[in-house]
């Protein structure tokens, strides 16, 4: 056990930060985010003799933290308690959202805050969220991404488009109720 | 003209691969790609924004420490359950007094394991800081330190008022829990201590409170590990561990030099 402890000390714990990204990405409150990340953690630390050395831990930690998260929808469900979450995650009848172009996009982009960008992506659907989330902020492959999500690579790029126009659309309407962006260009 | 693929913008900006002619030729592909990678490097630039706080860490880590004081106490327990157990009934009483010694033992050592890393990881930190060998910044002016810890940590740990033989030797930003911390060298009139500014309360690292050296204001708590004696404080919301082969009283006064300082500033 003190190998044990050692090794995940050196090996897990660093990954603290990224796994609080992750679970304020697709958690609804920072409280929750908090207790996914703890709850992770302490399953890595169970489980750590599961972990295959030189395998990538940081996408074993994500699996963990996904697998907990599902349980822990499924147990709300059962129990019919709502998820507590900032705002109302959006409802489009198109499945296929029509992607927004801004030609201006990195000046554009600029205009919003931190909070905005994170307030904005839990508005996304919380499959396609988490595969944006991995993608461009833990810069994870596809491949990667479906081996954590659990899902064909298909699967994981349709979620990641889907998320990028809800995404843009979202950050349009913050746009337009600032008043930066007039019209859709 | 066949504009690019949804799959192929993203290989292209997943791979930064070089860039195709057609984006040379073609507006529309080129500004859905800028508009993309805007967009990624937008969210990337939020979310890394986030990290957790000492409250959150504190508590991750007193639960993996109670969970590996659980473990312990669990694997202690393992050979007196199941049915060849009761074939051992001759031997249960001297077991049992085994045990006595055992639980507790294992309790402790459970316990103990995740703070005993992390302080054998302090040790490490103040040996490579008095090794010859040891990259330390010496330009010890105040606004060169700040500077320097300024550009490699989001933070200028406090420094020690100097003199009344205390003296700055050089710092140096190394690695705690895979974390970058800052850390300096003071020489005293007996030894040379190696301060540390990290997260972690001191509880989390194994320190007990020194009820003999703390005071209202300024709480101490010590431990000692292999040759070296360790005292931590708060600061600024900032635990300063200082440790060295120096008595608890010396690292104490060190301490109480920083703290003196962060409340002059």
């Amino acid at each position: 056990m003190s190998q044990d402890g050692h090794s995940y000390d050196h090996l897990v714990l660093p990954h603290l930060d990224a796994l609080f990204r992750a679970a304020m990405a697709i958690c609804g409150s920072r409280q929750e985010a908090e207790d996914l990340t703890q709850t992770t953690l302490v399953r890595a630390l169970e489980r750590f003799e599961t972990f295959t050395p030189g395998t990538n831990c940081r996408a074993w930690l994500y699996r963990i933290l996904r697998n907990l998260w599902t349980d822990q929808l499924r147990h709300m469900k059962v129990v019919g308690t709502s998820r507590p979450i900032d705002d109302e995650v959006m409802e489009l009848e198109d499945e296929h959202p029509e992607e927004l172009i801004w030609s201006n996009a990195e000046d554009l982009l600029e205009n919003f805050s931190d909070e905005q960008v994170i307030k904005a992506m839990r508005q996304v659907p919380e499959d396609q969220r988490l595969s944006l989330f991995l993608t461009e902020v833990e810069r994870f492959s596809y491949q990667e991404v479906a081996e954590i999500t659990g899902v064909a690579m298909g699967t994981v790029k349709s979620r990641i488009n889907r998320a990028r126009a809800l995404l843009t659309q979202k950050l349009q309407d913050y746009a337009k109720e600032m008043g930066f962006l007039e019209t859709r260009t | 003209m066949s504009h690019l693929t949804n799959e192929q913008i993203d290989d292209l900006l997943i791979s930064d691969a070089r860039e195709p002619d057609h984006l040379k030729d073609c507006e529309s592909c080129r500004t859905k790609v800028t508009h993309r990678r805007a967009l990624g490097k937008r969210v990337r630039k939020a979310f890394k924004s986030i990290r957790a706080d000492d409250d959150l860490r504190n508590r991750i880590h007193t639960a993996v420490a109670k969970n590996l004081q659980d473990a312990s106490h669990e694997t202690a327990a393992a050979p007196f359950r199941g049915r060849t157990a009761r074939r051992l009934y001759p031997f249960l009483g001297a077991a049992a007094a085994v045990i006595l010694v055992a639980v507790p033992l294992a309790h402790f050592l459970g316990r103990t394991t995740v703070a005993n890393a992390s302080q054998l990881e302090l040790l490490e930190i103040h040996h490579h800081n008095l090794s010859e060998h040891s990259d330390m910044m010496t330009d010890l002016d105040p606004e060169s330190v700040e500077a320097y810890f300024e550009e490699h940590l989001d933070h200028a740990p406090d420094l020690i008022v100097t003199g009344a033989g205390l003296t700055l030797c050089g710092c140096r930003v190394q690695t705690f829990r895979g974390q970058p911390v800052g850390s300096y060298l003071v020489e005293t009139s007996r030894a040379k201590v190696t301060v540390i500014a990290l997260r972690e309360m001191p509880e989390a690292l194994g320190m007990k409170e020194l009820v003999d050296l703390s005071t209202p204001d300024v709480p101490i708590w010590g431990a000692t590990c292999e040759c070296c004696n360790m005292a931590a404080a708060r600061v600024n919301g900032r635990t300063y561990y200082a440790l060295g082969e120096a008595s608890h009283e010396e690292l104490n006064l060190v301490l109480r030099k920083l703290a003196q300082a962060a409340s002059s500033n």
